[in-house]
């Protein structure tokens, strides 16, 4: 079965009718207490650990969300996916860039060098399919509601009210479990 | 609270640290942009400038640290300005005098008490940046009557 999956307004722009920058949620997995992009920023292996490269990322992340938007260039393409962030480093943030005005913020980890592929580390595969279910549920949910983006960014209902918290429902496609 | 522990997190980052890493954002989004207009390739830019492609890849990656040398080669690949200084921008372009007050401030910040000495030269300077169509009559100096223009004549 499928985790329950929901999203969670992440406002990283200080000014929320800014029309500058972006809006962030956060993926929230089931009834856990702790947001996926939180469980990254907790992680013991990648702060203090990367301290300078991890600073650099929320320095980044920052600065799209206030000044600038979610840029493509900002990303790494992933397969129904993107990674933050671009310059080289062993850190990866995964994550749903929705448009240049809205950012859907999941897990991440550490690939080592030596790594090839992200499948190969347990945490960040598990965030990928995460991401990939929210694609896929997302896209869904948006076209069944109704449900567009605002100009400055995140998803208002069709009344135009802005949607802070989102519980998508569980698809029925597939059966593999991701625990 | 999440957004607090990302807050408090991002607080740990030099001020001008934050700084750096936003401006390689910037020229990596504005080269990137650049390259697009220009139908670039990452490899015409580099022949053009001279630079290695591994390099304009770390630019492009918003990791480079680029000296003005190396951002001048750029802005002469692209015929543009690729970084501008605003405040100065601003003072030479932007804050055009529009008063006989404005005009005297503005041109004794600029100019020596030397040139000051010619007014000829201020006049000329001054005409330069007056948009076209404004009156000589607006940029007057040198002589305290409103009702004298730009060279000295009594309207």
């Amino acid at each position: 079965m499928k985790p329950l999956l929901s999203l969670e307004s992440y406002p990283i722009r200080v000014d929320s009718t800014s029309i500058h920058g972006g809006y962030v949620y956060a993926l929230r997995i089931g009834d856990d207490p702790v947001l996926e992009f939180d469980k990254f920023l907790r992680n013991p292996d990648v702060n203090p650990r990367y301290a300078k490269d991890f600073g650099k990322l929320l320095a980044k992340l920052d600065s799209m969300a206030n000044h600038r938007g979610f840029d493509p260039s900002e990303f790494r393409p992933e397969p129904n996916f993107d990674a933050l962030p671009s310059f080289s480093c062993e850190l990866r943030v995964f994550c749903l860039r929705w448009s240049m005005r809205t950012l859907i913020l999941g897990n991440g980890g550490v690939k080592k060098k030596g790594v090839r592929t992200y499948q190969e580390v347990p945490v960040l595969d598990l965030a990928a399919k995460h991401l990939q279910q929210l694609t896929i549920e997302l896209t869904d949910q948006i076209r069944r509601d109704g449900i567009f983006e605002a100009a400055n960014g995140g998803f208002m209902d069709p009344s135009g009210g802005l949607i802070e918290y989102l519980q998508l429902p569980q698809g029925n496609y597939g059966s593999e479990s991701f625990s | 609270m999440g957004v607090n522990l990302f807050h408090e997190l991002l607080s740990s980052v030099p001020a001008a640290q934050r700084r750096l890493y936003d401006k390689q954002s910037q020229i990596a989004g504005q080269i990137t942009h650049l390259l697009k207009v220009k139908k670039w390739k990452q490899r015409d830019l580099a022949s053009s400038t001279g630079l290695r492609e591994s390099y304009i890849s770390r630019v492009l990656a918003g990791e480079a640290n680029l000296t003005l040398e190396t951002i001048t080669k750029l802005e002469a690949a692209f015929d543009t300005d690729v970084i501008v200084v605003p405040m100065y921008s601003k003072m030479v372009k932007s804050s055009l005098p529009l008063s006989r007050a404005d005009v005297t401030a503005s041109a004794r910040a600029y100019y020596s008490d030397t040139l000051l000495q010619h007014p000829s030269d201020l006049t000329k300077w001054v005409l330069d940046k007056a948009p076209s169509g404004k009156s000589e009559q607006m940029y007057v100096f040198g002589n305290t009557e409103e009702s004298t223009n730009a060279y000295g004549q009594t309207a």
